[in-house]
């Protein structure tokens, strides 16, 4: 019995938590500007819950913006530890997710994908990805927050085999 | 000063959310004022030139879309000036009036971003929200002409990709009308606000003085002399327009202020607005560009530059003959800036500084290449 509370309670925990994540920006070079897109009144970030956060050290999602220079990964590395636990981060742009153009495959400095210097839980690739894009993304950010791996919307879903077809064309 | 009598070390950065970009700022703080300031950068290293020169030089426009991100047709601009000089190629007037209008966009949604952040700092939220959501009318119109919003990988050598879409230039002409409109909201919330006034005015001083040693290229200079404007002396394309003037002088007189150079750029949107809704008028007919094998360059260096939104963006291609530039050279108006941001921090309050940065429209990703 106590355990199942002790799940339970975790299990709201957890789901209080995905509506009120507070992100930290890491600036790199391109993207911000699709960032404060997303975040400006259109697209409105907030209305997940996401909240900007000037001080890492009380964030809970480090959020990566474009490609990050191999001079500065050792920066983004102890801006990480820095953080408290539970923390998530989220690389935004192909250059933050695989060094893209810059990459030293091309020829470029950029570090080839910010996983091989901090553990990366959402990865959107795009130059710059669309709004749409980086709230899909924050969508399973927060799925993954609640502990269901992938889009809450398809684990749910039941659609009967023939209408399959159908099914993928209507939907939005 | 702190007990032992020196100056208070504070070090911020690369990543702080009140910098510009990754960029480390070392500053000397006595109680609440900042004595001393030092900038080290090379954290947005990229390594754009080596790129370049393993590229192509038809992916190399895409390549300097990404020199400057919030103004990226710029960087394309002043790269495909350069190839066409060496080749001697005439851009066809159609071609050309494409560019300006791009270009133009682009401007306009530099300057709304900056302006943006401006009152971000200063504490204006809503303008803010208002701003962004015309420039999201702007990379609507950036995205219906290029597929793009940010990034358009539009122009050509010779050209531009292809024409405008069917019913870009009515929806132009909707929403600079709408621009002009909103611009007297922004007058009335922000630019004769008492509030706004007495938080800017008198601060973050770029003065003549420092404008001449460091080389400040864009709106800073502009505010001492209306002229310190390529477009109007013979950047392609801009000869189709007629020059809308600029009043000659803000009432506020020329001290070089946060709150002058806030409404200069303001008028700078209103100029280019009026620009965009007069060539969308009389857009030439013809082709949009012009035939040839544009796949090598002739060898030799060239040399061509652009009056980007932050001042002027000058770069310099070296051929060998071949298809890929032997080496790429830039001079970017953030380059200047930074050179003078640690005079320009200095005397500054605390709770100043990220009225400064916001106000100084650096980008770092175009030093650090």
């Amino acid at each position: 019995m106590s355990r199942w509370i002790r799940r339970k309670t975790g299990e709201l925990f957890d789901w209080a938590r995905s509506s009120a994540l507070r992100y930290h920006l890491v600036r790199g070079v391109c993207c911000g500007d699709e960032f404060v897109q997303t975040v400006a009144a259109r697209y409105d970030l907030e209305r997940f819950g996401a909240q900007p956060e000037g001080d890492h050290r009380i964030a809970d999602v480090l959020v990566v913006l474009g490609a990050v220079s191999a001079h500065a990964a050792a920066d983004l590395e102890k801006l990480y530890q820095e953080m408290p636990e539970p923390k998530w981060v989220m690389a935004v742009g192909t250059c933050a997710c695989s060094g893209g153009v810059f990459s030293p495959d091309c020829g470029g400095e950029a570090i080839p994908g910010i996983g091989s210097v901090v553990p990366v839980d959402v990865f959107i690739p795009g130059c710059p990805p669309r709004p749409e894009a980086i709230i899909d993304g924050w969508i399973q950010l927060q799925a993954k927050v609640r502990g269901i791996e992938g889009p809450m919307n398809v684990k749910k879903r039941r659609v009967p085999r023939e209408n399959l077809l159908e099914e993928e064309w209507s939907a939005p | 000063m702190n007990i032992r009598g020196g100056l208070i070390e504070w070090v911020v950065g690369p990543f702080h959310s009140m910098l510009p970009g990754p960029i480390r700022l070392s500053l000397g703080l006595d109680g609440e004022v900042v004595r001393s300031a030092s900038t080290t950068s090379g954290y947005a290293r990229r390594g754009m030139v080596s790129v370049l020169k393993r590229s192509t030089w038809n992916q190399g426009i895409v390549i300097m879309d990404r020199l400057d991100p919030e103004s990226a047709i710029f960087g394309e601009w002043v790269f495909c000036l350069a190839a066409e000089k060496a080749h001697r190629a005439e851009v066809p007037a159609r071609g050309q009036a494409i560019r300006v209008l791009i270009a133009e966009l682009s401007r306009v949604s530099a300057h709304l971003h900056q302006l943006a952040n401006v009152a971000r700092s200063a504490g204006s939220e809503p303008v803010f929200h208002f701003m962004l959501r015309e420039r999201e009318a702007v990379l609507d119109l950036v995205e219906l002409a290029s597929g793009s919003r940010h990034a358009p990988a539009f122009l050509r050598f010779g050209g531009v990709r292809e024409d405008v879409t069917e019913g870009f230039l009515e929806r132009l002409q909707d929403v600079c009308q709408r621009l002009l409109e909103r611009i007297s909201e922004y007058n009335d919330l922000l630019t004769y606000n008492e509030a706004f006034v007495r938080r800017v005015s008198g601060r973050a001083v770029i003065s003549r003085d420092l404008v001449r040693r460091h080389g400040i290229t864009g709106v800073p200079a502009r505010i001492f002399d209306r002229s310190e404007d390529l477009r109007w002396k013979g950047l392609p394309g801009y000869a189709l327009v007629q020059h809308q003037d600029l009043p000659a002088k803000l009432s506020s007189g020329t001290s070089g202020d946060l709150h002058q150079r806030f409404v200069l750029k303001l008028q700078e949107i209103i100029q280019s607005a009026h620009l965009l809704q007069e060539l969308a008028q009389h857009l030439p007919s013809g082709p949009f560009r012009s035939e040839g094998d544009f796949t090598r360059v002739p060898a030799g260096v060239h040399f061509a530059e652009v009056e980007a939104p932050r001042g002027r963006l000058k770069v310099e291609i070296h051929s060998g003959g071949g298809t890929t530039p032997s080496d790429v050279r830039f001079v970017t108006p953030s380059e200047s800036l930074l050179a003078a941001l640690p005079e320009f921090l200095i005397g500054a309050p605390v709770e100043d500084l990220e009225l400064a940065l916001a106000s100084l429209d650096l980008q770092v990703g175009e030093v650090d290449q």
